[in-house]
């Protein structure tokens, strides 16, 4: 019971741990607030319970495929949130922060974290939920600490040593890990597409379970870091690397189409003055 | 320009999305999975190769559980005393474990594709 | 604003908990693989009995239903526990596996007898060996996840500790008053901030120098032009009588010399009154009576832009000294002088309050808005810069005067928009003198 609580429960906290951590890493270079943490987390937190109540009712839908349609819609949103915070923070001047742009990266990063925290939040719930009232629910909460302890402080780390880095670095590091997620919930999205048939399965591309197995401990930690796939479908790595270039782009596309900034229209002197 | 540019790679990927959705499922030969005490009934089975398959997942305990194969890619939840549809296939002849996520130990099978 | 105690205590706990767990972790799996491979040979062992007692019937399980055996000979089964179905319960290949029977899954053991030629398989359940070998596990993860609370606890005390000599550091710091360049005072006894101390002393003492040397030049050079500003005076005096077509443009002259000399005045008064030299010298005196002969001294000044002047207050005596109260009050009453426009309103109100005497000035002028409020009492610091509506020339010493005299009275500044439509009120607060016989008198 234990180990298995132990990776369920880091697998979901470390995917959290790691978008929280980058956000808060990236937005010290916006100067925003950080209200949107706190309210994302119980927001989110809300939802997933809300959810996972309701579960049986949601997975009904269109045909037993409620579940994962809801969560690849989450998966989408936050794929998509993530390009737009990118952007946001591409045209942010630090110096002089935008407070629109500002307020709309705060937004992004609520969205982003809420929608984050509703699809792992739910699992969790039910997961835990399943467990109250059995002999198991002592070593099942041990190992729930456990693994959240763990994802906690791997994202505790993950945010400290970019915030250590300063400029540069820190927001290639970010943008690298922000557009691996990007990349890896739209992956998986289109897998719980092709779990309920609305995309056409294909045999995978390639095979890398020799090298590094799912069932490894390397394997269970990479999963939530970059997604890792051992058996990837053609549509599954095209929806990661759409997801990854969707990112990259929205980092290095006003650089290429810089904002037009309003000019100033020179009054022309008269002849008379 | 950026927004232009932005609505374009939005346009593609719906049209992606489109097209990925229009292949309309064709019936698939059904397989009943029942879980029971934590224990998969059957716990295996065989399965013809490169055919679509619909796995219909019974869960007859009152706790949830999910349904997880790495080697098939899949990964569901299945609440107490309720059912659920995963399709997979076509598969490469070969043998795919999959196991219940809440209860690894007991829940356990496999399918052998040939 | 990053915390360097959060940044301590998180790093420091997310390490420590991250080398814990994950060790706690591995512990727990090998001793979890110890326990069944204690649990695997005992079934083995289970099996070799059976096999040696040559069981021939089905035999009641005894004590527990959590395991159960079948002795085949052949296709035949020969005997079994009352627990075991009739069909094969493992596989007849020598060795451990898992099989699912009865509504659990079961971990069994196959063994062959060479000598009978007999089958003996024996079946734990997996879930009651599971359950027992994760207790035992259990116990080795335990502690590690109840001591991480009392660790981050631990580790927040230390660190605060730590910690404590610079927040007793910033603390002096920031206790210390704008002018206040004395050296620190505070012992440290950490390499680090011996460092910080001493040079901060360094930076205070050199300060502390160059301020006395700024203020000594002014006053010098103010001094200094004192003499060739009077002689200019009394030459520009001969000069008009003697040129009397000229007389506007040497007016003019006049009015600037004049000018140069209040600055002058203004910036000894300014330089005159440091603490250690005033106090000596104070006495008793009536605000009231000095603020009525300030008021009639510049009396012209009010007529000229047909202003209207009003005074209320009673004897109020206070401790000081009669030179800086009276530039104090020349100069809040040349301010509103200066920027109430023709016609206007000012009000000067002396009043008692508890134990302290209050001097009021207001006016009917334009006000002044909040955020200019922190720089008003600034040297040489002027509300719009030059370009003030009111037109009048000033060079912005004044308030600076007002607030270095208020400053050796320890009198607190409030400034707040008049009572009229428009315009500003400068209060002060000066500690009263309370003497019996004073007190009798005024009543």
């Amino acid at each position: 019971m234990l180990p298995n609580a132990v990776i369920l429960i880091l697998q979901e906290t470390l995917e959290a741990a790691l978008l929280i951590g980058v956000l808060l890493a990236v937005s010290t270079r916006v100067h925003d607030s950080k209200r949107w943490l706190p309210i994302a987390l119980v927001s989110g937190g809300c939802v997933a319970a809300i959810l996972a109540n309701q579960m049986g009712i949601i997975s009904e839908w269109f045909d037993y495929a409620g579940q994962e349609l809801l969560n690849a819609l989450f998966q989408t949103i936050i794929c998509l949130a993530i390009a737009l915070a990118v952007w946001l923070t591409a045209t942010i001047d630090p110096l002089n922060p935008q407070p629109g742009k500002v307020a709309a990266f705060s937004h992004c990063a609520i969205i982003i974290i809420f929608c984050a925290v509703v699809r792992e939040g739910q699992e969790i719930i039910l997961y835990l939920g399943g467990f109250m009232y059995t002999e198991n629910f002592q070593k099942v909460l041990t190992g729930g600490a456990l693994g959240f302890s763990i994802g906690a402080s791997i994202g505790i780390l993950l945010f400290y040593s970019l915030v250590d880095h300063s400029g540069r670095e820190r927001r290639t590091a970010c943008l690298v890990l922000l557009a691996l997620f990007a990349g890896n919930m739209l992956s998986q999205s289109t897998l719980l597409l092709m779990q309920i048939d609305w995309v056409t399965q294909s045999p995978p591309i390639w095979n890398t379970s020799t090298f590094v197995a799912e069932t490894s401990i390397f394997g269970q930690l990479l999963y939530p870091l970059v997604g890792y796939e051992a058996t990837p479908s053609p549509i599954q790595a095209a929806a990661y690397i759409l997801g990854v270039t969707l990112v990259t782009g929205a980092n290095f596309m006003p650089r290429y189409y810089p904002e037009k900034k309003k000019q100033q229209v020179q009054p022309v002197r008269g002849n008379d003055a | 320009m950026n927004r232009l540019i932005i609505n374009r790679i939005l346009f593609y990927f719906g049209l992606l999305l489109a097209i990925a959705l229009s292949s309309i499922s064709q019936a698939a030969p059904i397989i009943k999975i029942e879980i029971k005490d934590h224990l998969f009934y059957p716990s295996e089975f065989s399965v013809p190769a490169n055919t679509k398959i619909k796995l219909l997942i019974i869960n007859n305990d009152p706790t949830p559980e999910e349904f997880e194969s790495y080697e098939l890619n899949r990964e569901k939840v299945i609440i107490g005393n309720s059912k659920a549809v995963i399709f997979i296939g076509p598969l490469s002849p070969g043998t795919y474990p999959f196991f219940g996520e809440f209860y690894p130990k007991t829940a356990q099978g496999k399918i052998l594709v040939n | 604003m990053k915390s360097i105690r959060v940044f301590l205590v998180t790093t420091i706990l997310a390490v420590v908990t991250l080398f814990s767990f994950i060790s706690a972790l591995r512990g727990y799996e090998t001793s979890l693989e110890e326990v069944e491979r204690m649990f695997d040979s005992q079934l083995a062992e289970k099996a070799k009995l059976i096999a040696n007692i040559n069981v021939q019937s089905v035999v009641r399980n005894v004590d527990s239903s959590d395991t159960a055996f079948q002795v085949w000979q052949g296709r035949n089964l020969i005997g079994s526990s009352d627990n075991a179905s009739q069909t094969i319960l493992g596989k007849l290949q020598p060795g451990f596996s898992y099989q699912n029977f009865e509504g659990y899954r079961w971990r069994t053991y196959s063994y062959y007898n060479t000598i009978n030629a007999q089958w003996i398989i024996v079946a734990a359940r997996q879930d009651i060996r599971f359950s027992l070998a994760e207790n035992i596990a259990l116990k080795a993860v335990l502690p590690a996840v109840i001591g991480l609370p009392i660790l981050a606890l631990l580790i927040w005390i230390v660190v605060s500790r730590g910690l404590r000599p610079m927040r007793r550091l910033a603390h002096e710091l920031s206790d210390k008053q704008a002018d206040d360049l004395s050296p620190l005072s505070i012992a440290v006894n950490s390499q680090e901030l011996a460092q910080i101390v001493s040079s901060s002393n360094d930076l205070l003492a050199r300060l502390k120098s160059s301020l006395l040397r700024e203020k000594q030049f002014a006053s010098d050079a103010a001094h200094e032009l004192r003499t060739p500003i009077s002689s200019l005076k009394v030459q520009l005096y001969n000069i008009r009588q003697e040129q009397p077509e000229r007389n506007k443009e040497f007016g003019e002259l006049q009015e600037i010399s004049q000018q140069l000399e209040h600055v002058v005045e203004q910036i000894l008064a300014l330089y005159r009154t440091s603490p250690d030299e005033y106090h000596t010298r104070f006495e008793a005196i009536d605000l009231t009576s000095l603020a009525q002969q300030v008021i009639a001294e510049e009396y012209d000044n009010y007529e000229r832009k047909n202003q209207q002047i009003e005074f209320f207050g009673q004897r109020q005596l206070i401790l000081g000294d009669k030179f800086s109260l009276t530039t104090l009050i020349q100069n809040l009453l040349s301010n509103a002088n200066k920027y109430t426009p023709n016609g206007g309103h000012i009000i000067v109100k002396i009043k008692r309050e508890n134990d302290q005497v209050m001097l009021l000035v207001e006016d009917s002028g334009p006000g002044i808005p909040t955020h200019e409020h922190e720089r008003l009492f600034e040297r040489f610091y002027r509300v719009d810069g030059d370009s003030h509506a009111s037109g009048e020339s000033g060079c912005g010493l004044g308030l600076a005067i007002v607030k270095r005299i208020a400053e050796l009275y320890d009198a607190e500044i409030t400034l707040e928009p008049s009572s009229f439509a428009s315009g500003t009120a400068f209060t002060l607060h000066f500690s009263a003198i309370i003497p019996v016989t004073l007190d009798s008198k005024q009543s």
